[in-house]
């Protein structure tokens, strides 16, 4: 297609190339897991399902509004990482919560923006479908990550951590990643870290746990996805610190479930509005939630020490 | 986020080339101008044909009979003669609104009216940071004593405390040249700025420079921002008695560029058999490959068109956004290309300010997906100031 007006050069970053450098990113990190976990049949059935539900959903709702999009997965970022989501981590959440926020999101997008919900809305039955299936199916063990039997935290830091932290290097050079969601997540992690680890003496188990836990893919990879994280930079800004304050509360209170919530969590967590509130001209809303986030961040760590 | 650096296959040429005249030319003309002229009049190089609403004159580029007057008015040449001028006042300002002069960066603004004010700085800007052109470089390596000459004169005259040249830090030719010509200018201050597009842009400029923002005008902040192809048009009016209708276009072909000085209204058909273009599956585009827009062999070059290009323009496919962000961080004024699209057609419209565009480009040059947002954001700019 040309257009009669500008521009008429494009980017060499196409959408196809930042897809190739995502999947060669996580490549390293989801063999590894993939051994560790040793669910290669399991994780492939899910893999099968959840597509096979996504493809599904999405034929039905282009024959019932009798429309002819093409189904090539555009929604390529939030379908890999789900997917990948599956072959990463043991499930074991309750179905409700991720019913919850999946709710709170598409009311939002309903009642401020006319977007394609549908596309989103199948993605999300699909991965709701699977999980509450596989759930049923026995699926349910609280195994942490990298806790299984003949592996040490070195093994982990080297092929785990260290694959991880290149992987999100290798994007971030290739400008294929949003990487200040991340960074701020991390900044809000490690200075949430630093007060407790003042307290009881133990920053550096609270920096190892956080960088060989499956929570340095979360905030690196998961985090990411640029479908579901916000747009602007203020929003981004905003969500990371949310997401900062998500992760510590979780992993203070230590909630059984507590990776894959986290993890799932991310997928409806209403990224709009914080688009939302970036997107307003007054400096005055974006001066205010900053210190009321930072004040929520040092109150979450004070309820979950006491 | 200043801008962006985009590719730039050529060398920049400083070679300026006169085009012939042609047989026929084409006018644009309004219809609020005024025309003075009727069909079959005779009319010399640099005559007033016509005035615009608002009583800025309309020149003939080139001796003839008028033709034809319908959207445009179309002169057949004869042998060049020119129209005698006498300077009216001694005035920069109505010097400039005698002799036409205008903006030729891209805004075409009426550049008497920026040197009515008593602003205190100009910022010379040599920038060009559209990607290919090189017409201001031409400019600058072929008449840098005349631009000196008209920046002296504008400090004498306006009283400028400061003037800032500013050129490409890559351009290591210009950096010399400026250097040499204004060592001993205690007023003139030489800027090397990075070359991002789209920091040669008035309000980037000041930002940049000044460190302040402006609402509609750099005038508000005391400050003047001229492109070195209108300075020279200044001097060629204050000191040759000169209205304004030629100017040095780049012309970008397959395998090189040049620089052409073209008479108003002259046609691009004619320009490129000129220059013996293969023009086979070519696309033809005016004004640059960012802002510019796709023309066919007898549209007229205008003052307000700085290049044109005949080159072979890679197809892209629109593809569903991916929402990474790319258009909203590299947006240089900063507004939300993604929301804009999410939100056309609701009343959420108005909140994400898509008047405040600048149809830069950037948005649908960086965007992975080739969604052509620019198109949508002017789109909703059209909505919004309905």
């Amino acid at each position: 297609m040309i257009n009669n007006q500008g521009p008429f050069i494009h980017n060499n970053l196409t959408k196809e190339k930042m897809k190739k450098f995502y999947l060669i990113s996580l490549l390293p990190i989801t063999f590894y897991a993939t051994i560790r976990n040793g669910n290669f049949k399991r994780s492939f059935l899910i893999l099968t399902f959840a597509i096979l539900v996504f493809s599904c959903l999405l034929y039905l709702y282009n024959k019932l509004n009798k429309q002819t999009i093409k189904l090539d997965y555009k929604e390529f970022y939030p379908v890999t990482t789900i997917l990948l989501c599956y072959l990463l981590y043991p499930l074991s959440l309750p179905w409700f919560f991720i019913a919850i926020p999946l709710f709170l999101y598409f009311l939002f997008r309903l009642l401020f923006f006319k977007y394609s919900y549908k596309k989103i809305g199948a993605l999300s039955i699909a991965v709701l479908l699977s999980l509450l299936l596989f759930h049923k199916l026995g699926y349910n063990t609280t195994l942490l990550f990298f806790k299984g039997i003949g592996t040490s935290i070195f093994t982990d830091i080297i092929f785990y951590t260290f694959p991880t932290i290149l992987g999100f290097i290798f994007l971030f050079a290739l400008k294929s990643v949003k990487w200040k969601v991340p960074i701020v997540t991390f900044i809000t992690l490690l200075f949430a870290s630093l007060i407790i680890g003042i307290g009881n003496h133990s920053i550096i188990t609270i920096l190892l746990k956080f960088l060989t836990s499956q929570v340095l893919f979360v905030v690196l990879y998961l985090e990411t996805i640029s479908f579901n994280t916000p747009v602007s930079g203020v929003g981004s800004l905003l969500y990371g610190m949310f997401l900062g304050l998500l992760i510590m509360f979780l992993s203070l209170k230590k909630l059984p479930f507590y990776p894959s919530l986290l993890a799932i969590s991310i997928l409806p967590l209403t990224s709009s509005i914080f688009d939302y509130i970036s997107s307003f001209k007054a400096p005055a809303i974006k001066k205010i939630i900053i210190p009321i986030l930072i004040f929520l961040i040092l109150f979450v760590i004070l309820i979950s020490n006491f | 986020m200043i801008g962006i650096n985009l590719e730039k296959k050529y060398t920049k040429s400083s070679e300026i080339i006169k085009m012939p005249i042609q047989s026929e030319f084409i006018i644009p003309f309004n219809k609020e101008d005024t025309l003075l002229k009727q069909k079959k009049d005779e009319v010399k190089t640099g005559e007033i044909i016509g005035y615009t609403k608002d009583s800025f004159p309309i020149f003939s580029s080139v001796t003839g009979t008028i033709k034809r007057i319908s959207k445009d008015i179309v002169i057949k040449t004869k042998e060049e003669s020119f129209f005698k001028y006498e300077n009216e006042s001694d005035k920069i300002s109505d010097i400039l609104k005698q002799y036409g002069i205008r903006g030729l960066s891209g805004s075409f603004s009426k550049t008497y009216l920026k040197y009515e004010s008593a602003a205190k700085t100009l910022i010379v800007n040599a920038l060009e940071c559209e990607p290919y052109v090189s017409c201001d470089y031409a400019i600058c390596i072929n008449y840098i004593k005349e631009i000196k000459k008209m920046i002296e004169t504008l400090i004498l005259k306006q009283s400028f405390k400061e003037v800032c040249i500013v050129f490409p830090n890559n351009n290591l030719k210009l950096k010399e040249l400026f250097t040499t010509y204004f060592a001993n200018n205690e007023n003139v201050r030489i800027m090397p700025l990075p070359n991002l597009y789209p920091l040669g842009w008035e309000k980037s400029l000041v930002r940049f420079i000044k460190h302040v923002d402006y609402v509609d005008s750099p005038l508000e902040v005391g400050c003047i921002v001229s492109n070195v192809s209108t300075i020279y048009a200044m001097y060629e009016a204050y000191f040759l008695n000169k209205p304004l209708y030629q100017r040095v276009i780049t012309v970008v072909l397959k395998d090189r560029q040049v620089n052409v000085l073209i008479k108003n209204g002259t046609k691009v058909k004619d320009v490129l058999t000129f220059l013996n273009a293969d023009i086979k599956d070519k696309t033809l585009i005016l004004s640059g490959l960012m802002r510019g827009r796709k023309v066919n062999m007898n549209t007229p070059i205008t003052l307000k068109d700085n290049s044109l290009f005949c080159i072979d323009v890679e197809k892209v496919k629109e593809e569903e956004c991916i929402r990474c962000g790319k258009c909203v961080s590299n947006c240089p004024v900063k507004i939300n290309p993604v929301l804009i699209k999410e939100a056309m057609n609701t009343n959420q419209l108005k909140r994400l300010h898509p008047e405040d565009c600048i149809e830069c480009s950037i948005c649908s040059y960086i965007c992975p997906a080739a969604i052509p947002l620019k198109k949508i954001v002017t789109d909703a700019k059209k909505q919004v100031l309905k």
